[in-house]
């Protein structure tokens, strides 16, 4: 099934609707892309396989790689779709009051960036993520780790890279992170093409179109 | 027509070109690399026409993991001639290379990637993390070189130094002298640290500009390092172990290659019932397989689907996983 989005976070739906994950899922249900999300049992399991081999991508935040069982079961879902060549979308969205960032939470909440197709950052997220507090030298860092697109939330705006460019769009207001990346990602998976066949000028006009409407 | 070869020894010059061109390292490193570290039965090479056009070096080493050690290639200098990249070269001479540690007994292998992207794509992950801070206090301040204490003297600080960290490599007073003739050799400065007369940190810096970079810099306690980096002019940057309590920017700086999944799984894990994987692996086809927790290939259906750089974090302790594999402070010192 083309157009698939499948998510990684499997406590959605039991946490209220502030929830990062679940938001996200109310933004690309609003796209034409569908959703799904891996089961609550704490192994990979075939059906979770199946969606992971249809998806278009597999996101997931920095949610599940708190605790096991959820933490392996992600790391085998990530590896499971990455090798189905499905793209891997990873949005952090730390709570900072569950991690203490010392270098082994860091390396577990960097430890995705290794086979992530698409990164979201925050900007209090910057410095822990990636060891620079600028969002430009930010996004460079996570590129020179294979991350092919990467966008930055800030307060005035979203910064855009993919591949080696980059690029500022302003916004007039304050961004809603969750929907704009909802948004992206669902624009993304219709798109029906591997990240890499898809175009600069692609990305940044759709970015351009979404922060229109997510940011107010 | 290309064929894989192991280099020769009548090899050296033409791959010393091709360092030369690929990477900008200077005259003095360069002659040091290719007196102290050139490997030739452990490095390969692609061949057109009888000319080198891709090349891979290996050097012979033991890494420490989880408190056991292993035979590790340490892989360098790879490097592709200009008009033969995109042609997979690169991933052909890996290869062999590591083809031959699985025929030599060597089930690791481990390098420091300048990139991380281009590793990614054979199926490397980072398995070690560096700290790399910068220093503040006196801008004005001139080190002077301590004596350089010997080998075995610096080889003591550097075990007690490195004890802790899965991933590090074992050195001997042979190595820890090749290692310092490296540190020294574009006229860099050893500073010193001792508590009770007895050494227990020390700092290589080389100058650059009006600041000095430090490559090796190991003591036993955050009161050696940070005596040690106080004497350095504001501006310096110093490479250190991950956990070093020191403000600093924290960043992958190594991977370890698994080229024997069974082995390691045998000596790392050693419980057939902890795991039931199937590890995917596009590089290395004997490691594609489903194993239980002792290594042994099995004909069954796998609890677990892991790729063989993931699973590699975890063996190394780089991250943890359910409760197989515990999570341990990863460094790996550099060996040039």
């Amino acid at each position: 099934m083309s157009g698939l989005i499948v998510l990684g976070d499997t406590n959605i739906g039991s946490t209220s609707d502030l929830y990062p994950a679940m938001r996200i899922f109310a933004a690309i249900q609003k796209s034409r892309a569908k959703c799904d999300v891996l089961s609550k049992v704490n192994t990979l399991n075939e059906n979770d396989r199946n969606l992971l081999k249809r998806a278009r991508i597999f996101h997931f935040g920095s949610g599940s790689l708190k605790s096991e069982p959820s933490r392996s079961k992600l790391y085998e879902a990530i590896d499971f779709a990455a090798e189905h060549n499905t793209i891997i979308s990873y949005a952090p969205q730390i709570d900072l009051s569950q991690w203490r960032m010392r270098s082994g939470e860091l390396r577990v909440l960097r430890s995705p960036i290794a086979t992530a197709d698409i990164v979201q950052l925050l900007p209090e997220e910057l410095l822990f993520l990636t060891g620079q507090s600028e969002p430009e030298a930010a996004a460079e860092v996570l590129a020179d780790q294979g991350v092919r697109l990467i966008f930055v939330m800030l307060n005035d705006g979203v910064l855009v890279q993919f591949g080696r460019e980059q690029r500022m769009f302003p916004s007039n207001g304050i961004c809603d992170s969750d929907v704009f990346f909802g948004e992206m990602i669902g624009r993304i998976a219709d798109a029906k093409r591997p990240l890499r066949q898809m175009s600069t000028d692609d990305i940044m006009k759709w970015t351009e179109s979404v922060i229109a409407f997510s940011c107010k | 027509m290309i064929a894989i070869r192991a280099l020769t020894g009548a090899d050296k010059q033409e791959a010393k070109k091709i360092w030369e061109l690929r990477f900008h390292d200077s005259p003095s490193f360069i002659r040091w690399y290719f007196s102290e570290r050139f490997s030739p039965g452990t490095s390969f090479c692609a061949v057109e026409n009888g000319r080198i056009v891709s090349i891979a070096h290996g050097s012979p080493m033991r890494l420490r993991v989880r408190n056991a050690e292993f035979p590790a290639m340490m892989v360098s200098g790879v490097a592709t001639l200009p008009g033969y990249e995109g042609r997979g070269l690169m991933k052909r001479v890996l290869f062999r290379l590591f083809e031959n540690c699985k025929k030599s007994g060597v089930p690791l292998a481990f390098h420091t990637p300048s990139h991380f992207s281009i590793y990614r794509a054979l199926g490397e992950f980072p398995c070690a993390d560096a700290l790399l801070h910068t220093c503040g206090g006196d801008p004005d301040a001139k080190p002077v070189s301590d004596g350089v204490p010997s080998a075995a003297e610096l080889l003591r600080v550097y075990e007690r130094a490195t004890a802790r960290y899965s991933g590090c490599v074992v050195r001997t007073e042979a190595d820890m002298q090749k290692r310092i003739h490296d540190l020294l050799c574009d006229g860099g400065i050893c500073l010193t640290h001792s508590a009770g007369g007895v050494l227990d940190g020390y700092l290589f810096a080389a100058k650059t500009d009006v600041v000095y970079a430090s490559e090796e810099a190991l003591a036993v306690s955050r009161e050696a390092y940070a005596a040690l980096i106080s004497r350095l002019p504001e501006g310096s940057a110093v490479k250190l172990p991950p956990d070093v309590d020191l403000p600093g920017k924290l960043y992958p700086q190594g991977v370890v290659i698994p080229l024997d999944i069974s082995f390691l799984l045998k000596a790392l894990c050693g419980d057939p019932q902890a795991l039931c994987v199937r590890v995917a692996d596009g590089m290395l086809p004997w490691n594609d397989d489903v194993f239980d927790g002792a290594g042994n290939a099995v004909d069954m259906e796998p609890r677990e689907t892991l790729s063989a750089g993931r699973l590699m974090q975890f063996l190394c302790g780089y991250l943890p996983y359910k409760d197989v594999f515990s999570q341990l402070p990863c460094f790996c010192a550099d060996e040039y």
